[in-house]
């Protein structure tokens, strides 16, 4: 049942934060939100989830730093939480770049819907 | 302000701007009014460090005018008020079914007041019957099967509101009557419903809520939002968005997995962002800040992207390539068209989704 799955999402575009917020929700995952990598890190600290969606582009933390960070924490189950890079790959990362970092699969932006609500329901069950 | 109206004869027009005077000062004056706005304005002009004043011909029309001094408005500013502008002149675009439209009465003693009711209703697919004052309503209500009425309160003869409650008194199903007047205060909104009107509007007439209230009031006639097809401006800059403002490839997929309010939603929520990212980038080019442009744009190219909205997806591409190749030489002139295709979008996205 997905009705128990967690998402993170962590995106600073409150756009995207909230179309992906409603789109899942009406997936009935229950949501919760973060605006840079350091709030992920302090949220995760206290809550476990199914999956995350990380923006990589993120102010204070971005989604690199904040995916290596995740993949050394100690608790096991918090540090292979799948993680799922959204990105318009300013910086031009490579795909061996974004997997030495700890991410599990990527989404370009523009981000295309059925692809989101497809890769979260993968990886999440 | 010009008119084609009665006009003023030069000795009336001496007396225009004093305090509670009207050019029919007598007990049985056709127009109403309490004499004041004139008065009112030439002081407010004087204030401003302007000045006010009329020139007339009886029979052939008056114009009016006042000056006043300000400060010239910076290009932002300029800017900020365009967007502004846009934004109240949008209206939502509720539609009816021309097959089932309601039959709405509009009455009001002014003619130009009767005209823009009677446009937005009829722009809205409502088809509408007008009648100038109360006791003109009256019969019209005794001869017709309407689906609601539009009641201006103060009209000369016969006022609203005892036209309403006549019109309550007759022997037929009797619509909902909505009061329109200026008495914008909150009190009178519950003074008139006590007095037996159903609803009530403060004029000016605000297309939005107008459309709002009838089809708050007509639950049984389907709205509709599908508007004929917007024409985008700019063909010649651009065909490449010609008619698509919006990719209907990716508003189909968003409603597999959103209704109709939450799509609007996030619209809305991209219009605020992309306003203050485009103004901030605007800003940044006065200041060269090349970073805080890039930065900008890349938000905004994926936010655009994302839902599809190919003019902005493009234009922050191109400026955005640009500067990565270090051409900043149209900088300013490639922002000032991202702004106009936001302009566009803003203008026209409600009437799409």
């Amino acid at each position: 049942m997905v009705e128990n799955k967690k998402v993170l999402i962590a995106e600073d575009s409150s756009v995207i934060q909230n179309l992906t917020k409603k789109i899942l929700m009406m997936q009935k995952y229950s949501i919760h939100s973060a605006k840079n990598g350091k709030q992920v890190l302090d949220i995760l600290e206290k809550e476990n989830f199914d999956i995350i969606l990380m923006d990589i582009n993120m102010p204070v933390m971005d989604g690199m730093e904040c995916t290596k960070a995740i993949r050394n924490m100690k608790d096991e189950r918090k540090a292979n939480t799948p993680i799922v890079a959204i990105t318009g790959n300013a910086k031009n990362y490579s795909k061996e770049e974004f997997e030495e970092a700890g991410i599990t699969e990527y989404l370009p932006k523009p981000l295309n819907f059925d692809q989101l609500v497809e890769t979260v329901k993968r990886l999440s069950s | 302000m010009e008119d084609t109206g009665i006009g003023i004869s030069q000795n009336d027009q001496q007396k225009l701007f004093h305090l509670f005077s009207q050019v029919d000062n007598s007990s049985t004056k056709t127009f109403s009014g309490t004499g004041l706005g004139l008065a009112i304005s030439k002081q407010l002009s004087q204030l401003m460090g302007g000045k006010i004043g009329v020139s007339s011909e009886p029979d052939e029309g008056s114009v009016f005018w006042f000056s006043l001094v300000a400060e010239k408005a910076s290009e932002e500013q300029v800017a900020v008020y365009q967007l502004n502008k846009k934004k109240l002149n949008k209206a939502k675009k509720l539609h009816f079914d021309s097959k089932n439209a309601p039959y709405i009465l509009i009455v009001d003693d002014n003619t130009i007041n009767r005209q823009v009711a009677s446009q937005i209703l009829k722009k809205s697919g409502i088809k509408t019957d007008l009648a100038t004052g109360g006791i003109a309503a009256i019969e019209k209500v005794k001869n017709n099967d309407y689906d609601l009425i539009l009641m201006d309160i103060q009209m000369p003869h016969m006022d609203g509101i005892t036209a309403t409650r006549e019109i309550k008194k007759l022997d037929k199903q009797i619509p909902p009557i909505i009061a329109m007047t200026a008495y914008s205060m909150k009190e009178d909104e519950a003074k008139f419903i006590a007095q037996g009107l159903d609803d009530y509007l403060p004029k000016p007439i605000v297309t939005d809520l107008l459309l709002s209230k009838i089809s708050g009031h007509l639950p049984q006639f389907s709205v509709s939002d599908n508007v004929d097809t917007p024409d985008i401006g700019f063909e010649n800059e651009t065909n490449l968005f010609k008619n698509e403002l919006i990719d209907s490839s990716v508003l189909n997929q968003l409603r597999k997995y959103a209704d109709t309010e939450t799509i609007y939603s996030f619209f809305e929520e991209f219009e605020l962002e992309a306003k203050g990212l485009i103004l901030d980038s605007i800003n940044a080019e006065k200041t060269s800040d090349i970073p805080k442009i890039l930065s900008n744009l890349h938000t905004l190219k994926g936010n655009a992207g994302t839902l599809g909205i190919r003019s902005l997806e493009a234009q922050s591409k191109k400026i955005e390539k640009n500067l990565k190749e270090k051409k900043i030489c149209n900088l300013n002139k490639d922002l000032n068209h991202l702004l106009k295709f936001f302009n566009k979008f803003t203008d026209r996205y409600q009437s799409i989704i």
